[in-house]
């Protein structure tokens, strides 16, 4: 994978290490990130898109927690085996959480009951399996 | 890195800057109004303010080029006003209009500064004049003002400091230069550990590479915070004007507040404290935005009879 | 042809300046050759006209002769086309206006041979010296133009340089250290200031009444030596004073930089090195005015009015001179520098004037107390003004701390 890939908004609302972290992500379930391909370096993305290491070192690191990533000696970052990313329902639900809880305000701002939103998202869901 | 915690848990090893209860007048003008913050090793710290806030004053009282009215800055262990050389080695400052030296030719005058760094990288110096088409035998006075702040930040960055003060060090540079910029310094911050504090009006700079990020508005520091925090938990909260009327107190974790022209209210808040909320902020019509650091500033700064609190 | 005619045109309308000064020179030497051609009947006191025609004329062809070498350099980038056949136009239009015209119009007027060299001489002097400010202006701009600071710069990495000449370089020219031919041509310089005019006395002294000669020969050097001191002494106060002049950001490269020494090091490393160098050149003056002196054989008295004089110079202008640094809210370095000069002025008068030497009478002895009472008043308030300024000064933690009102 090329740093190019990622697509960073700093002026976005939403905290630039949640922006990886949520495209690498997206990239790792959709399998354009097959299991054991090789991530950027957080040297090489800081330098691509001018930003601070830091902020790059903390989404890997978030995803390494998560059981997403795994470290390799010499060789930096690297999506894990499927094995390896076996997870609760739980913890992928965790995942979608900020989804939820937008959609939740949304919904309630629209004032929206909640039967008819989930009547919705339960049609969506059905439809993409 | 709050800058409202007790002095005797700040271990003075750890942060490469302090400064305490700085005010400053000029003509009778209260230019910095008890200013206090810290950095970390290895933070970012962007100062952002609007033109006339006091940023280049209180970047002078920090660097010791200025004698504050009252209050203290300590930078890397040592007070501003009277650095030590060893000190001075570690440290950079760019100011904003550099004007220094300006009868030196531009290697003359990086030779000759460099002479005084142990650390000094000339490799660095030679390929950043090469990448940036500037002629080492031009006279600096003679430089056009982004060549000029160039060649002053390749006399810093070359120089290898441990703190790198820089005031509006992007102004005068172009896109390309600018997007080169703060990659050096994103990179030098993160491999090297190398802190730095810089003040702009320029927020997409901040937001790329600042770690935590600082508002000075008329000589008062306003907000204090790391930059990941702020993005997460402010939010701007519009009531209509039926529903203001209800919040007439201030909200658990709010802010700052103005009043719209239609009659309702603008409220920013912190979303980090959990006691619920008055019924008024979460009627219908009362409309949650995640804010980013542009909206924060200017929903901060810009309102006249903005009433705002302290945290 | 049109682009010819829009060119003068644009020349001529861009600036009326050029047509201004033109006119100007013109009626001004039309005028000395008037007078020339006046004072020329009276005998013995022609060459005083023919002085300041030659003046006046070395001032208008440096003035010609630099615009005109700008105008065809503006050509030549220009890319103008038939530029060989202007280029001959120009030139031969200015050895024609600069040289062959005056020289012409004074033989006419019956100058003589002496008078006539005289003015081809001014035109050499005048056009070499515009040439040569154009040439130092171009060579400024080019890449060979450097300051040298090879023995700054350490041979061994990991060796500062001696804090003493960073001092020097940080505070630039003329306190850096140059090659020995810049040196050698302030020297020139300075020499050319002291010997001018005394040298043009000696050469008319014929024309000149014997009583009236002494006089005329001792206010020459007394301006010679004026202006010599200007140049060693109160030029360079002025580049330290644009230094510390907090609009400009100068003074936070100095005081960042590492090496120089803790806050009383530094101080004490500016103040010497600040003063030593025009202190030595001061020094230098001295020791020739008094050489002069000597070889004159002029009375004692004057041995001591010509310390006396040196000794007021650094009095008067060095208190104003930590003053403006103390406390930079004072008006401007220009008018700092007008006020340093005009009270050198005032005092050397007193000392020159012939109050000393007449014979003694009461009135005169009671004048001289007043006289003398009222410069140690005043020196006394300069020096006090001095001390004060110079404690602010060590207040401070370093000295190049931005003091604001």
């Amino acid at each position: 994978m090329e740093s190019d890939e990622l697509l960073i908004q700093p002026s976005s609302a939403e905290p630039i290490y949640r922006q990886i972290a949520q495209q690498l992500r997206r990239l790792i379930a959709s399998g354009r990130l097959s299991p054991g391909a090789d991530l950027p370096s957080v040297r090489d993305v800081a330098g691509r898109h001018a930003i601070n290491p830091m902020t790059v070192s903390r989404a890997y690191g978030q995803l390494e927690s998560e059981g997403l990533l795994e470290r390799r000696r010499g060789k930096g970052m690297v999506v894990a085996a499927l094995r390896g990313r076996a997870q609760s329902a739980d913890r992928r639900l965790q995942q979608l959480q900020p989804q939820l809880d937008e959609l939740a305000r949304q919904a309630r701002e629209l004032g929206l009951p909640a039967e008819s939103v989930l009547d919705r998202l339960r049609v969506l869901l059905e439809t993409d399996q | 890195m709050n800058a409202t915690s007790a002095p005797g848990t700040i271990e003075s090893r750890d942060f490469v800057l302090i400064c305490r209860n700085i005010h400053k007048r000029f003509d009778g003008r209260k230019v910095l109004d008890d200013v206090s913050f810290s950095i970390a090793k290895g933070a970012v710290l962007g100062l952002l303010g609007r033109n006339g806030a006091g940023k280049t004053t209180l970047m002078r009282i920090l660097v010791g080029l200025l004698m504050p009215e009252s209050g203290s800055a300590t930078v890397l262990d040592e007070p501003a006003l009277r650095m030590s050389d060893a000190a001075k080695t570690r440290l950079g400052y760019v100011p904003q209009k550099p004007e220094s030296l300006n009868w030196m030719t531009v290697e003359n005058m990086l030779q000759f500064v460099g002479s005084f760094y142990p650390r000094w990288d000339s490799e660095y110096m030679w390929n950043s004049l090469m990448r940036w088409n500037i002629s080492p035998s031009q006279r600096l006075a003679k430089l056009s003002p982004g060549e000029r702040q160039r060649v002053a930040l390749i006399r810093v960055l070359a120089s290898c400091p441990e703190l790198l003060i820089l005031d509006e060090p992007a102004s005068a540079l172009d896109p390309v230069a600018r997007r080169d910029f703060l990659r050096e310094i994103a990179l030098r911050a993160g491999e090297a550990g190398t802190s730095v504090l810089f003040s702009t009006h320029i927020v997409s700079d901040l937001e790329r590479i600042a770690s935590h990020v600082c508002f000075l508005h008329e000589g008062k520091l306003l907000l204090d915070t790391a930059m990941d925090d702020l993005k997460e938990t402010h939010v701007r909260l519009s009531v209509s004007r039926e529903a203001a009327v209800g919040l007439s107190k201030p909200l658990p974790g709010e802010i700052a507040r103005h009043r719209r022209p239609d009659g309702g209210m603008s409220i920013v808040l912190t979303r980090k404290d959990l006691t619920p909320w008055p019924a008024a902020a979460t009627a219908s019509g009362a409309t949650f935005e995640a804010m980013n650091l542009e909206d924060l500033f200017i929903e901060i700064t810009d309102h006249p009879g903005v009433a705002w609190y302290p945290r | 042809m049109t682009r010819w005619v829009r060119f003068a045109g644009a020349t001529i309308n861009g600036t009326p300046m050029p047509l201004v000064t033109l006119l100007l020179m013109v009626t001004a030497w039309s005028a000395a050759a008037e007078i020339y051609a006046v004072t020329i009947q009276i005998p013995r006191h022609s060459e005083f006209a023919a002085l300041v025609l030659t003046g006046l004329h070395v001032l208008c062809s440096w003035l010609l002769v630099f615009n005109l070498a700008g105008l065809l350099h503006d050509v030549q980038e220009l890319r103008l086309p038939q530029y060989r056949q202007l280029l001959a136009v120009g030139l031969s239009g200015i050895f024609g206006f600069v040289f062959v015209v005056p020289c012409a119009i004074v033989w006419s007027l019956h100058g003589g041979a002496r008078d006539v060299f005289l003015i081809a001489m001014g035109s050499v002097a005048g056009s070499a010296g515009a040439l040569l400010w154009r040439l130092r202006r171009r060579a400024r701009s080019a890449p060979a133009a450097r300051i040298t600071t090879v023995g700054l710069v350490p041979s061994l990495p990991g060796q500062l340089p001696k804090p003493w000449r960073a001092v020097r370089v940080a505070l630039g020219p003329p306190f850096a250290p140059a090659s020995w031919k810049r040196r050698g041509i302030e020297l020139a310089s300075l020499c050319a200031a002291v010997a001018g005019a005394p040298i043009l006395v000696l050469i008319y002294k014929d024309s000149l009444q014997p009583s009236a000669f002494p006089f005329v020969l001792h206010a020459a050097e007394f301006f010679g030596f004026l202006a010599a001191i200007g140049l060693c002494w109160i030029w360079p106060l002025s580049r330290l004073l644009a230094i510390f002049n907090p609009e400009r950001g100068a003074l936070s490269e100095l005081a960042l930089l590492p090496g120089l020494g803790g806050g009383k090091q530094q101080l004490r490393r500016l103040y010497l090195v600040a003063l030593g160098v025009p202190g030595a050149g001061l020094l230098l003056l001295l020791t020739g005015a008094l050489l002069l002196v000597k070889l004159q054989h002029l009375p004692h008295g004057d041995y001591v009015k010509l310390a006396l004089e040196f000794l007021l110079i650094p009095l008067i202008t060095l208190p104003i001179l930590v003053g403006q640094i103390a406390k930079p809210s004072m008006p401007a370095a220009s008018s700092v520098m007008v006020l340093m000069v005009s009270q050198t002025w005032t005092f050397s008068i007193l000392v020159w004037s012939d109050l000393w030497d007449a014979p003694d009478s009461v009135t005169l002895h009671r004048l001289r107390a007043l006289i003398i009472g009222i410069v140690l008043a005043a020196l006394i308030v300069f020096i006090g003004f001095a001390i004060h300024a110079l404690r602010k000064l060590l207040q401070r933690p370093h000295p190049f701390v931005e003091v604001s009102s």
